[in-house]
């Protein structure tokens, strides 16, 4: 049945033709550059990328990924812009009179609107679909993906393309003004998110040990779809999700349009329609913006004092613009009692949260619950490792220590409260309830060195931190020593025997290393790769105190390749550090440093190999000694810098500098 | 025809519109008048049905109107400022109409477009003002509402205009007993127009009349006696009196022929008995509350 033929029948039908034919004429022109956007990005692109020669370097496996910030850039302004336009009607006076003067029930108005806002989002998307699909086999895309990819991408860009759009139409019933719609609607899509991470950066103020990172990478993407977009390239929403977002977009549907009923036309052009909601408005930005300040002034570690000026300012800022958008003023008038009890709740919340009210900060597992403990000394050690298993402890005396430590550590709270460290202590209890606790502390290593010093040389810990653990000597094809310095040269070992002794010797070496040789204070000499099992690769570094290894190599005569020596370097310069510039944080490249103590008085020349190789091992690669001493490499003609302290200066650099 | 009881209407705490109440029978011309502020406006919204009412109630035909399309669909309303659909021309006003308006009538449309000479492919936003509302006036009229709401229509329109609109809106009433209301600054626009007048003040309606009541009772009358004045006055309705000389005028309410028989029986030396401009009578009748009508008659 035709639309016209449905209007003659009933007097007061549910779609006025010109209704929608004026919805065309006005927001018509946002799905076509829709369409057109997502023209160029998808179908365009495969076309100009058909020749053999250039889908080699093709990497796609899903529709997000032809020209992914195009197509991001146009999935989050296009619904938005649809929103603030087509709604237009409620936002200028007397377009709102025109058009609710009609003979028409709001209900009707905003089904008609809306309904046809959603078919402007939708039929872009389903042409560049079709459009793919009709490319489909010509352009022989099944060798990136299924036809299946292509529904997927109709159907998440869909959904999440509608709940943004919904959110802006909901918004938009609550505002009246274009310009706060399109603003408020973004705040509101990244409301849960910005909470979050407010929050996050604020609670560690109050709760000694709150691992804000880890809250804030909590896939917290998934409460905003503007995040969950930025990732649509590299995953597929679950149907849980999918069904979330359906919800979504039935509630928001539903609340635009009891909104709009309850609606009153009267208070467009000002930002906000309804009178409850603008001391709402008012205090959460004055909340949001006090958290953000103090989280602002709390991270500069200024103490307390500073951690409250920051809550002032950003409240006071907070508080002022809020009232410029509800006032459509620069000056704006104070509503001292309102302002005076909030302030007083959030005294009174400051106050609270210094009794750690929630016992969270003593909160520590007993032993005996514990499953196993996750120790590092970083959140991203805990999560960044790709898709492989964190480190974890499940010995009962390493969990043990673990919980020690945690309970030296809350006991000194005032003290690391006070002054933070630099080092990070990162735990994760996972209890045998199935529960997690999570702390995050900031402390400085040296102070508890015997608590880290057990753990670092327990075997479980070196167990789960060393890849050559891992390793099976017989599994193993190939092992690479790979000097640390600007050279080409490596030593390479494929023989059977070879690999096992070396296999062997390392393994010894890290059993027997203590933590200071584990926490790597000295540089390595070389990085090992040891290749086994087809494709797999260990990792690790070898250290200067590895003497066996080093042993081992000079046995096999393998030495020279395996770190830099005085035979790849042909001359050294040294002189005392105040008597260079140095000052690489202002620029300086290694080049220019080299040129200067080359023209330099002051500086001496070193040839003599024996020289050179005690400089070698003495100099370490922190540019911060009182000695420093630069070396050129012959085979690519670069330069290496290094520096001595007094201490462990060579005699001979030592008197020539005198 | 038109129905509006004790309704308040206010704006963030402030009353724009307090207890009116008006009635307007089928086919009668009412003009509301009022100062600037006076709450017109805000009471023709809430007529058209843009606006709900906070108290009271509004009813076209026994209906309330808010919300209510079988009766807005017999309400034209014309903004202050006449307003159309973005980039529309006269004839995509028309159509739309068309769509939205059942009883629409495109004879009436083709006819009235001729008779102002209207350009009807031009967007309307491009027209002048007086165009504009000569559009507006068409597209009303050819909707053939039952009721016809104007807010301040003859702004903006040329004499030559506005006599012609005058005489449309006159027609269209004796022709099929349609019901105005119009909005006005000015009592000398619209006295011409209207059987009724309701003006307003600070939300408030402070005086209806009817206008043919109005004019056919109030007369001002210029007597002169011999000697010392008798008592006459103290049984006529008298709104005012004052005495130049020798001469007494006043302004008497009451039948013309009741007065001036009356009168003769003292034998005045002068008797002249006057028309009166609706001006006048208004500024005499209203005494205390005339600072708020100045302006209206001004
Ligand atoms: N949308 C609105 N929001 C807030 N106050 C309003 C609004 N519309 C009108 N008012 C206020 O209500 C009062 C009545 O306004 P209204 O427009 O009805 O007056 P009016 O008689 O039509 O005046 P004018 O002759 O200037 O057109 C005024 O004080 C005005 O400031
Ligand atoms: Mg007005």
């Amino acid at each position: 049945m035709k639309w016209g033929t449905l209007d003659m029948q009933s007097r007061t039908s549910l779609v006025k033709r010109e209704i929608l034919k004026t919805i065309f004429r006005s927001v018509g022109w946002v799905s076509i550059v829709y369409f057109l956007g997502l023209f160029f990005a998808i179908p365009l692109d495969i076309i100009m990328n058909s020749s053999e020669e250039q889908r080699k370097f093709l990497d796609i496996d899903n529709l997000f990924q032809y020209n992914f910030q195009l197509q991001y850039i146009f999935n989050i302004s296009v619904p938005v812009i649809l929103s603030v336009f087509l709604f237009r009607f409620t936002q200028v006076k007397q377009y709102s009179d025109l058009m609710h003067s009609l003979p028409v029930k709001r209900a009707s108005i905003f089904h008609q609107y809306a309904l046809t806002g959603i078919m402007l989002l939708i039929l872009p998307v389903l042409l560049i679909a079709l459009i793919v699909l009709m490319l489909y086999q010509p352009m022989n895309l099944q060798e990136f993906y299924s036809i299946g990819e292509i529904f997927n991408w109709v159907g998440i860009t869909l959904l999440l393309n509608i709940v943004i759009y919904l959110a802006g139409v909901s918004v938009g019933m609550l505002t009246g003004l274009s310009a706060v719609q399109g603003a408020l609607t973004y705040i509101f899509l990244l409301l849960p998110v910005g909470l979050i991470i407010l929050v996050s950066i604020n609670l560690p103020f109050y709760l000694f040990g709150y691992p804000d990172q880890y809250y804030m990478a909590s896939k917290f993407e998934k409460f905003s779809p503007l995040i969950a977009l930025t990732q649509m390239n590299m995953r597929t929403p679950s149907s849980a999700e999918a069904a979330i977002y359906l919800f979504l977009i039935l509630t928001l549907y539903y609340l635009g349009l009891q909104i709009y009923k309850r609606r009153r036309m009267e208070a467009v052009s000002q930002a906000l329609v309804f009178p409850v909601t603008k001391p709402i408005f008012k205090y959460s930005v004055t909340f949001c913006t006090m958290l953000l300040g103090g989280g602002y002034f709390g991270e500069m570690r200024g103490g307390i004092s500073w951690l409250i000026a920051g809550y002032l300012f950003g409240a006071l800022i907070g508080y002022a613009a809020a009232e410029m958008v509800l006032q459509k003023s620069w000056r704006v008038t104070i509503n001292m009692k309102g302002l005076m009890a909030y302030t007083a709740l959030m005294a009174a919340l400051f106050i609270l949260f210094q009794f750690d009210f929630t016992q969270y900060e003593k909160n520590i597992p007993r032993g005996n619950e514990i499953e196993r403990v996750h120790f590092s000394e970083s959140f991203y050690l805990y999560s960044d490792i790709d898709h492989e298993e964190p480190l974890y402890l499940k010995e009962y005396e390493n969990i043990d220590l673990v919980r020690r430590f945690h309970e030296t550590i809350v006991k000194d709270e005032n003290r690391l409260a006070e002054i933070p460290g630099r080092d990070s202590v990162f735990i994760v209890y996972e209890l045998k309830n199935g529960e997690k606790l999570v702390r995050d502390y900031r402390i400085n290593k040296k102070e508890y060195k015997p608590f880290l010093k057990l753990i670092y040389e327990s075997d479980e810990y070196k167990k789960a931190t060393n890849e050559i653990y891992q390793v099976s000597a017989d599994a193993t094809t190939k092992l690479t020593i790979t000097p640390n310095g600007p050279v080409t040269k490596r030593a390479v070992i494929t023989d059977d025997k070879d690999l096992k002794e070396a296999i062997e010797v390392l393994t010894e070496e890290v059993d027997s290393a203590s933590f200071e040789e584990l926490q790597g204070s000295d540089e390595p000499y070389a990085h090992i790769e040891i290749f086994y099992n087809d494709s797999n690769k260990a990792y690790m570094p070898w250290y200067p105190s590895y003497s066996r290894f080093e042993e081992w190599l000079e046995e096999k005569s393998l030495l020279n390749e395996a770190r830099v020596n005085s035979n790849d370097i042909s001359y050294a310069l040294a002189a005392k550090a105040k008597d260079i510039d140095v000052n690489f944080a202002a620029g300086y490249s290694y080049e220019e440093v080299f040129e200067e103590m080359r023209d330099s008085k002051s500086a001496v020349k070193l040839t003599d190999k024996n020289q050179i190789e005690s400089s070698l091992k003495n100099s370490d690669g922190f540019m911060d000694g009182d000695y420093i001493i630069a070396f050129y490499f012959d085979e690519q003609r670069t330069i290496d810098i290094k520096s001595f302290t007094e201490k462990t200066v060579p005699v001979f650099i030592k008197e020539r500098l005198q | 025809m038109i129905k509006i009881r004790n309704v308040r209407k206010s704006f963030d705490e402030m009353d724009a519109v307090e207890n009116v109440s008006i009635k307007v029978n089928k086919g009668s011309i009412y003009g509301l008048l009022g100062s600037n502020g006076a709450g017109k406006t805000t009471l023709l919204k809430l007529l058209a049905g843009i606006y709900a009412e906070d108290e009271g109630s509004v009813a076209i035909a026994g209906q309330p109107v808010f919300e209510n399309p079988v009766i807005k669909e017999k309400i034209f309303f014309i903004q202050d400022h006449p307003y159309f659909l973005p980039q529309y021309t006269v004839k995509q006003m028309a159509q739309f109409y068309q769509n939205i308006y059942s009883r629409w009538d495109d004879g009436r449309f083709e006819e009235l477009a001729a008779i102002f000479e209207m350009d009807m492919h031009k967007k309307i936003h491009r027209f002048s003002k007086g165009f504009q509302r000569q559009a507006a006036f068409i597209l009303a009229l050819s909707a053939r509402p039952e009721v016809l709401i104007l807010d301040e229509p003859m702004d903006g329109l040329d004499p030559v205009m506005r006599k012609k609109v005058k005489s449309l809106l006159i027609d269209e009433v004796a022709e099929r007993e349609m019901t105005i209301l119009i909005s006005s600054h000015n009592l000398r626009e619209v006295e011409d127009l209207c059987d009724f007048i309701g003006i307003m003040h600070k939300g408030r309606m402070i005086l209806e009349k009817d206008l043919d009541d109005l004019k056919t009772d109030t007369h001002k009358i210029q007597v002169a006696f011999k000697g010392s004045a008798p008592a006459i006055f103290d049984s006529l309705r008298i709104l005012h009196k004052e005495k130049r000389g020798s001469v007494i005028l006043c302004i008497v309410k009451g039948d013309a022929k009741e007065i001036s028989s009356y009168v003769e029986q003292f034998k005045p030396v002068i008797f002249d008995m006057l028309p009166l401009t609706l001006e006048e009578i208004f500024i005499y009748e209203m005494g205390d509350i005339g600072y708020a009508v100045q302006n209206i008659l001004g």
